[in-house]
C-alpha cells in the first residue's frame, strides 16, 4: 500500500472514524484502523461491534493498492504533521508504516489485518429495508430524544432508542427512557414503497455518536436496516450499527389524557431561572421545589449551602394551582435545552403525577409531535 | 483568641475481660482471657486481664499458645451484647460530666469538658471524678488522657496515663514536645506498620525527628496523611468533639464475615454475598440511609500467598434495597475473583446519604419494594433474624442460622 494525501482531508476522516474505536475491549485488534487502498478510493474502518465506521477517500493520489492495520496513535501523528501532504507506504514483507510529511518520518508497526472483523458488504444491504432522510430531519429526530436514554447496566433495553413505523399510522416514532423520564418524537413518514412497519432498537451511544458527526444541512441520508442491523449512509461515512433485541415495552401511551395544570412560559427565561436553581439544588438527584399560582411558576432549591427563590411570569394558565411539585433539574433542562420554540408549553397532574413538555406541531408544514414526560421525585412531605 | 479547650480521652482498661470479671466476681484477681471458641478460627484472644497479660498473654493470640504460656488461664466466651450494653452504660456516666460526648470505640470516648471548671473543678481534677465514677458504677478500671485537643489527650492516654499509677496524664502546647518527642515514632498517632517503614528509611526514629523535619517535605513526600502526620508530631488537631459524634457522620455500613471453612463453589459465595448484602441493607434501611457506593472485598485461604481484593462501584441510583445491590455485589466480585478458595467475604455500602427522596420511575413500584423492605425488618427486628429468610439460606453455603445470635462474629 502506498498513498499521499491531503492531510487535512485525511485528518477529517480519521477524526470521524475515531469515534467507533473501542474505549475498552478484550479484542486489542480492535484498537487499530484498517486501511485499505484500492485501485481508486481509499477506506478507513474503525470498529467496536457495536458500531462500525467506513469512510471512503477519493480525493488522494494511490500509487499502490493494500491493506494494513494501523495503530490509534496515528490520529495524533497525522494531527501534527508538518506539511499539508502526508505520504503513507507499507512494506508487505515487514508490515512497517512509513509516514512522511515534509521533513518529518514515521515508521509505525502495522498489524496483520486477517482478523479483522469484516465490514457489512455493500451487496449484502443495498437490498435492505431503506429509509430516506436529509440530514437535517435525521438530527432532529437524533436530537429531540437521545439525552433521555438510560446509561444504567442493568437496564439493557433502556439503553437503546426506539424507532418504530405502524402499519396505518403514516408516523415514524423515536422514544426513548431511562425509566424517569421518556421523549417521545412523532413524525409524519411518507411511506415509500416496500417500507414494512418496524421497530428498531438502535444502541443509544451509536445514535450519539452520529450525531456528533452529521451536520444541520440537506445532505441525504439513507438508513438500510434487517433484523439485526442498520446500516446509515451520509456523504463519503458508512455507519454499522448492531440492533439490540432486549424486549422493550411499549411506552407510547404513557402520557395521560388529562392534566390539573397546564402552563405557557417564556423558555428563554425558564431555563435561566433553573439553571440558577441548580446552583443550589442537593444532591445526586438534582431536587428543584416548583409552586405554581394564578400569575407565577415560583421555584426554589435548597442545599447544605443554602436556599434559593424565584419567580417567573406565566404567559397563560390554565386549571388548577400547584401546590408543590418536587423534579430532577436536570431532566427539566435536557428538554428545554432541545426545544425550539419561545414559549413552552408545560402540563401537571397534581404533585406526585407525571410532568409532562409539549410541542404540537402537527398542524405545520412540517408536521409534528414532540411531548417529553418527567416522573417527579417523592419526599417526606407527600408520604413516603 | 478563643481560651484553650480541655479534651478527655478516657480508655478502659482490658475492657472485654474486665467486663467479663465485673459480671463474675469469682474471676477477680485471676489470668482471665475472653476468647472465641478454642477449635474454631475464632479461638483467639480478644482481651485478658492484667493478671493475664503478667504471663505474656496478648490479645491476638491463639488459645494453644496461651495455655501453654499460663495453664492456669480461664478462658470465658465473649458476650458482645454485654459489651455494647457497657459501653452505652459508659456514655452514660460521661454525659453527667459534659455534654460533649464522642465515643470513639467500643471502650474508649472523648469529652470536651471546657468551661466545666466551676463543676468540677480543673482537668485532673475531674478526670479523677470521672476515674471513680466509672469504677463506682461498672467496676473497671479506667485511665484519662487529658489535653488541648483530642489528639493530645489520646496521645497523653496511650503513652502515659495507661501506663502511670494514678492512669491521668496531661498534654498540653506547652509539654506535648518534652514528654512526645523522645517516644519512639511508632507510638504517634496515625503511624502504623506500614508509615514507620517508612519513616526509618528516611532516618526518622522518634517523634522528634519528624516534628524537625518541614511542614512541606512530609507534604510533597506523603501528601495529606504527611502533613497530618507532622501536625500530630507538633500536638496540633483542629477536630471538636461534637464533630467527631458517629450518630449522623456515618459514611458505610459494612459487614464481612470469616467462613467456618474455605469456599470455592460460586452457589456457597452467593449464598453468603446475600446474606451478607441483606445485613447491611438492613442496617442502612435501620438508619434510614441511601448508599450510593457498593464494596466488595474477599480474602483468599492460603495464608502462605495472601490473595484478595477489595473493590467498589457506583449504584446506578442510592438505593438501600437489597435485591438492587445485589446484583452489583455479585459483578463485582465474579469480574475480581481470581477463582482460589475464599477465607473471608465482606460487603458494604457507602456514600451513606439520608432516605429523604425517591426519583418515581415509570416501570416499577419503588415504593411498595420499600414498603415490602421494611415490613421484612419489622418482622426481623420483632421475632429474630432467622423468623423471615431467603431460601437460599437453607443451603449449605448459608450462614445465617449459624450467626444469628452473634455479634461482630462473637457470641452474643
Amino acid at each position: 500500500m502506498h498513498i499521499i494525501a491531503k492531510k487535512d482531508l485525511l485528518f477529517e476522516v480519521f477524526s470521524v472514524v475515531q469515534r467507533a474505536l473501542p474505549v475498552r475491549t478484550p479484542m486489542p485488534i480492535l484498537k487499530g484502523f484498517l486501511l485499505e487502498a484500492k485501485k481508486d478510493e481509499f477506506l478507513v474502518i474503525a470498529n467496536n461491534l457495536e458500531l462500525g465506521i467506513r469512510a471512503k477517500l477519493d480525493d488522494l493520489k494511490i500509487i499502490k493498492t493494500g491493506h494494513v492495520l494501523i495503530q490509534e496513535k496515528f490520529v495524533d501523528i497525522l494531527r501534527q504533521l508538518p506539511d499539508q501532504y502526508v505520504e503513507i507506504e507499507m512494506d508487505p514483507e515487514s508490515l512497517r508504516i512509513e509516514i512522511s510529511s515534509g521533513k518529518s518520518n514515521f515508521s509505525l508497526y502495522g498489524i496483520d489485518p486477517d482478523e479483522y472483523p469484516a465490514f457489512t458488504d455493500e451487496k449484502k444491504w443495498s437490498s435492505w429495508t431503506c429509509l430516506h432522510f436529509t440530514s437535517k430531519e435525521f438530527l432532529n429526530i437524533l436530537k429531540k430524544v437521545t439525552f433521555a436514554v438510560s446509561q444504567d447496566e442493568s437496564k439493557p433495553a433502556f439503553k437503546g432508542i426506539l424507532l418504530e413505523l405502524l402499519a396505518d399510522e403514516k408516523i415514524l416514532y423515536a422514544l426513548a427512557t431511562d425509566t424517569y423520564r421518556l421523549a417521545l418524537y412523532e413524525k409524519e413518514y411518507i411511506i415509500e414503497s416496500g417500507v414494512k412497519p418496524f421497530r428498531l432498537l438502535v444502541p443509544g451511544k451509536v445514535l450519539i455518536e452520529i450525531a456528533k458527526v452529521i451536520e444541520d444541512s440537506g445532505d441525504e441520508i439513507k438508513c438500510y436496516f434487517e433484523e439485526n442491523e442498520l446500516i446509515i449512509c451520509y456523504k463519503n461515512f458508512i455507519f454499522s450499527s448492531r440492533l439490540l433485541s432486549d424486549r422493550y415495552p411499549d411506552l407510547k401511551n404513557v402520557f395521560p389524557a388529562s392534566q390539573s395544570t397546564t402552563i405557557w412560559v417564556n423558555t428563554e427565561m425558564m431555563i435561566k431561572m433553573v439553571q440558577r436553581a441548580t446552583l443550589l439544588s442537593s444532591g445526586p438527584s438534582q431536587m428543584i421545589t416548583l409552586r405554581i399560582d394564578d400569575e407565577f411558576i415560583k421555584i426554589s432549591a435548597a442545599s447544605e449551602l443554602g436556599i434559593m427563590n424565584e419567580e417567573l411570569l406565566l404567559e397563560n394558565k390554565k386549571g388548577e394551582n400547584l401546590d408543590e411539585i418536587f423534579l430532577n433539574a436536570k431532566y427539566f433542562l435536557d428538554f428545554l435545552r432541545n426545544f425550539d420554540d419561545d414559549v413552552a408549553h408545560i402540563e401537571f397532574n397534581g404533585s406526585v403525577g407525571p410532568c409532562i413538555f409539549l410541542q404540537d406541531k402537527r398542524k405545520g408544514d412540517n408536521p409534528f409531535l414532540y411531548r417529553y414526560l418527567v416522573l417527579p421525585i417523592k419526599t417526606e412531605k407527600n408520604v413516603l | 483568641m478563643k481560651n484553650p479547650r480541655t479534651i478527655l480521652l478516657a480508655d478502659m482498661e482490658s475492657f472485654y475481660a474486665s467486663v467479663e470479671v465485673a459480671g463474675n466476681p469469682s474471676l477477680q484477681g485471676k489470668p482471665v482471657a475472653v476468647c472465641g471458641d478454642p477449635k474454631r478460627r475464632h479461638g483467639i484472644v480478644l482481651a485478658a486481664t492484667k493478671e493475664a497479660k503478667a504471663f505474656g498473654i496478648k490479645t491476638g493470640m491463639a488459645a494453644g499458645e496461651c495455655a501453654r504460656l499460663c495453664p492456669d488461664l480461664v478462658f470465658v466466651r465473649p458476650h458482645m451484647q454485654e459489651y455494647i450494653k457497657t459501653s452505652l452504660a459508659l456514655t452514660e456516666v460521661f454525659e453527667k460530666f459534659s455534654d460533649r460526648v464522642a465515643p470513639y470505640s467500643i471502650d474508649e470516648q472523648f469529652l470536651d469538658i471546657s468551661g466545666c471548671e466551676k463543676l468540677f473543678g480543673n482537668a485532673e481534677q475531674t478526670a479523677l471524678q470521672i476515674i471513680e465514677k466509672i469504677w463506682e458504677t461498672l467496676q473497671i478500671r479506667c485511665r484519662v488522657g487529658i489535653g488541648e485537643n483530642p489528639l493530645q489527650a489520646k496521645m497523653a492516654c496511650d503513652c502515659f496515663a495507661k501506663k502511670n499509677e494514678r492512669g491521668i496524664f496531661r498534654l498540653s502546647h506547652k509539654n506535648y514536645a518534652e514528654h512526645t518527642w523522645p517516644l519512639p515514632i511508632r507510638k504517634l498517632f496515625g503511624v502504623g506498620n506500614r508509615m514507620e517503614r517508612n519513616f526509618f528509611n528516611i532516618g526518622v526514629r522518634a517523634i522528634g525527628d519528624l516534628a524537625l523535619l518541614s511542614r512541606e517535605s512530609l507534604k510533597a513526600r506523603w501528601g495529606i496523611n504527611g502533613e497530618v502526620l507532622w501536625l500530630n508530631a507538633h500536638g496540633i488537631d483542629y477536630s471538636k468533639i461534637n464533630s467527631l459524634g458517629p450518630k449522623d457522620q456515618r459514611k458505610g455500613v459494612g459487614h464481612s464475615i470469616t467462613l467456618p471453612r474455605d469456599y470455592r463453589h460460586r452457589e456457597e459465595i452467593d449464598t453468603v454475598l446475600l446474606e451478607i448484602t441483606e445485613e447491611v441493607c438492613r442496617r442502612a434501611r435501620a438508619l434510614n440511609k441511601v448508599g450510593r457506593v457498593a464494596n466488595v472485598y474477599c480474602r483468599g485461604a492460603d495464608f502462605d500467598l495472601p490473595t484478595g481484593f477489595s473493590r467498589q462501584k457506583r449504584l446506578p441510583e442510592p438505593t438501600a434495597m437489597t435485591m438492587e445491590m445485589y446484583p452489583l455485589v455479585q459483578k463485582l466480585f465474579y469480574e475480581h475473583w481470581d477463582l482460589r478458595p475464599i477465607r473471608a467475604l465482606g460487603v458494604s455500602l457507602t456514600g451513606l446519604m439520608d432516605f429523604r427522596k425517591l426519583q418515581l420511575s415509570l416501570l416499577e413500584d419503588k415504593e411498595k419494594k420499600i414498603a415490602l423492605s421494611r415490613t421484612m425488618d419489622l418482622i426481623r427486628d420483632r421475632f429474630g433474624i432467622v423468623s423471615l429468610f431467603r431460601l437460599s439460606s437453607l443451603t449449605p453455603g448459608g450462614l445465617l442460622f449459624e450467626r444469628a445470635g452473634k455479634i461482630g462474629g462473637h457470641e452474643a
